[in-house]
């Protein structure tokens, strides 16, 4: 575990030293503001609103940087060559995997964290109550995103960082199909009707990003069930080991 | 145990073959040096060796443990060719990395490691403020950190200046003075002819030789005659074979029967003669004969 920390933290200090991390800082910032905005409208239920739009936007923020920093992960490694003086050290390449995850997945979810206590800033100023649940919410969008980039890393184990993160991005879209959807683009018969039932075949394979998603349960403020929660950190969990492991396996037998 | 030991190593990269079952062994202590024209299929060995390249047949055992386990790797430490760090990290967190991935906890020794390659004074400056002498020298203290039995090294000389390539002949000095295996691979045949125990020389994946290095630098029928004078001697000299320079000397190379000639020339112009030895054949020569032969055969 020791070697894989090692890697973790060799991950989180290249990163913290990127651009990406005022990025993140700006976006949390436009999240912060972004409920004054619209409070500033005076709608009715603006807060709604504001949580709605926010909620969208940090979704859409936390799987863009789970498939451009995962897809550019360890393809980036073996060209830059920065991964032979790691490899030839007493570690074997799981772990060097798990490092990687590792790194990013605490990258990920520190940034997601961030835009979350952000939105929570923001919406607690005009509602003058901070919302716990937000963050909670938060988590689970960092959670999603660290599948989206265990599936990445996947992929990017034997592809370069353009087709790892087309065919994740690619998992991310046919996973969240909804059944009236591929009713509505494959409706026919021949062909359509096999892509349909390919497509809903392959559905049931792939992890279902959309429970992660309270964006309706937080604006609605329904109740979240600690259960519920705890089995949707199982589930993710559980895929992240299962794409861990199979990148091992992938990444064990590649020539470097 | 044996640091080194390869028995019919063989890789192919789809179509192409490149290595064609090669047969090596190293033992404990020596400089070994691996040549070959580029594309030969060296740079390939040293990944099989390190374990970030997978033979398609053979074997290859480090220390009696098969290449890429975690074992062969605990003794061993690598520097490949132009290595490359995370430009943004300091020298200090990367070694500091690499130690704990060695399993080292004294801190300690990353501040030794650098004050032998002459980096203390810039542990903590970042990667992409060092010259490209700096990073290898970097790479040689990442390799130095855990202290090795056997340091593999691929293409060290590679893009260094003058003074950084005496300084890593000194590391290698140094090294081979404390009985630590090196394995390098090199297309600066002088060094390779000063430094080195033992060589392979290695053309189109095989093998050309294996030997000792005074076992290639064979003894030939010519008598080196070494000798101080003014150019009207090294004229007359030059009517019998070509003369070249060996700092303030010159030397003379010349068969057996015409020695005397030599000397009596020497005598005749009032130059100095200060010694007559059998001539050896140079690691150059011995290598351009290999390759001259094998690409004849082929």
């Amino acid at each position: 575990m020791g070697e894989s920390l090692a890697v973790a933290r060799l991950t989180l200090l290249e990163l913290s030293r990127r651009q990406l991390a005022w990025v993140t800082v700006f976006f949390a910032v436009v999240l912060a503001v972004i409920p004054q905005l619209i409070g500033a409208f005076g709608m009715t239920g603006f807060e709604r609103v504001s949580k709605d739009a926010c909620l969208t936007l940090l979704g859409w923020f936390a799987i863009g940087i789970a498939l451009l920093l995962a897809a550019t992960a360890v393809p980036g490694d073996v060209e830059r060559r920065t991964v032979y003086p790691l490899l030839a050290r007493p570690m074997s390449r799981d772990q060097y995997l798990v490092g990687k995850f590792l790194g990013l997945a605490a990258w990920i979810a520190g940034s997601v964290m961030l835009c979350g206590a952000a939105i929570a800033l923001g919406c607690g100023a005009i509602s003058h109550a901070l919302e716990a649940r937000l963050l909670v919410g938060a988590a689970l969008e960092a959670l999603k995103a660290c599948v989206l980039a265990a599936v990445t890393l996947l992929f990017a184990t034997r592809t370069g960082p353009v087709a790892a993160g087309i065919a994740a991005l690619a998992v991310y879209i046919i996973a969240g199909l909804s059944d009236a959807y591929v009713g509505f683009f494959l409706e026919g018969e021949g062909v359509l009707s096999l892509a349909a039932w390919l497509v809903r075949a392959v559905k049931t394979v792939l992890p279902d990003f959309e429970v992660f998603h309270l964006k309706n349960a937080l604006v609605h403020d329904e109740p979240l069930r600690f259960g519920y929660l705890a089995a949707l950190a199982a589930y993710g969990l559980a895929w992240i080991s299962g794409c861990l492991l199979a990148a091992g396996l992938v990444f064990g037998r590649h020539d470097l | 145990m044996t640091p080194i030991q390869v028995s019919g190593l063989k890789k192919n990269y789809g179509s192409r073959v490149a290595l064609r079952g090669i047969d090596f062994e190293v033992s404990a202590g020596d400089v070994f040096g691996f040549i070959g024209p580029n594309g030969a299929g060296k740079s390939t060995t040293i990944k099989i060796l390190c374990g970030l390249v997978f033979p398609t047949a053979g074997s290859a055992r480090i220390q009696g443990h098969p290449c890429g386990s975690r074992e062969a790797r605990r003794g061993m430490a690598y520097l490949p060719e132009l290595p490359a760090w995370p430009e943004s990290l300091t020298l200090r967190e990367l070694l500091e990395i690499h130690a704990r991935l060695a399993g080292i906890s004294d801190r300690r020794r990353c501040s030794d490691a650098l004050e032998q390659v002459g980096l203390g004074p810039r542990a903590n400056s970042r990667v992409r403020e060092l010259s490209k002498g700096m990073l290898q020298r970097f790479g040689l203290a990442q390799a130095l950190l855990a202290e090795p039995s056997l340091l593999v090294l691929d293409e060290p000389a590679s893009g260094l200046d003058p003074v950084a390539q005496k300084d890593l002949k000194d590391v290698l000095a140094d090294l081979r003075a404390r009985g630590v295996t090196v394995f390098f691979s090199s297309h600066v045949l002088t060094d390779v002819e000063r430094m080195c125990d033992r060589i392979a020389i290695l053309h189109g994946g095989k093998l050309l030789a294996c030997a000792p290095m005074r076992d290639m630098l064979q003894p030939t029928d010519d008598l080196a005659v070494r000798f101080r004078g003014g150019d009207f001697l090294r004229a007359r000299l030059e009517k019998m074979a070509a003369v070249r320079s060996d700092g303030a000397d010159w030397v003379v190379d010349v068969g057996r029967a015409a020695v005397n000639e030599a000397v009596d020339a020497i005598r005749a112009e009032h130059g100095d003669l200060l010694e007559v030895t059998p001539r050896r054949r140079s690691l150059e020569e011995a290598y351009f004969g290999l390759l001259a032969g094998a690409e004849a055969v082929a």
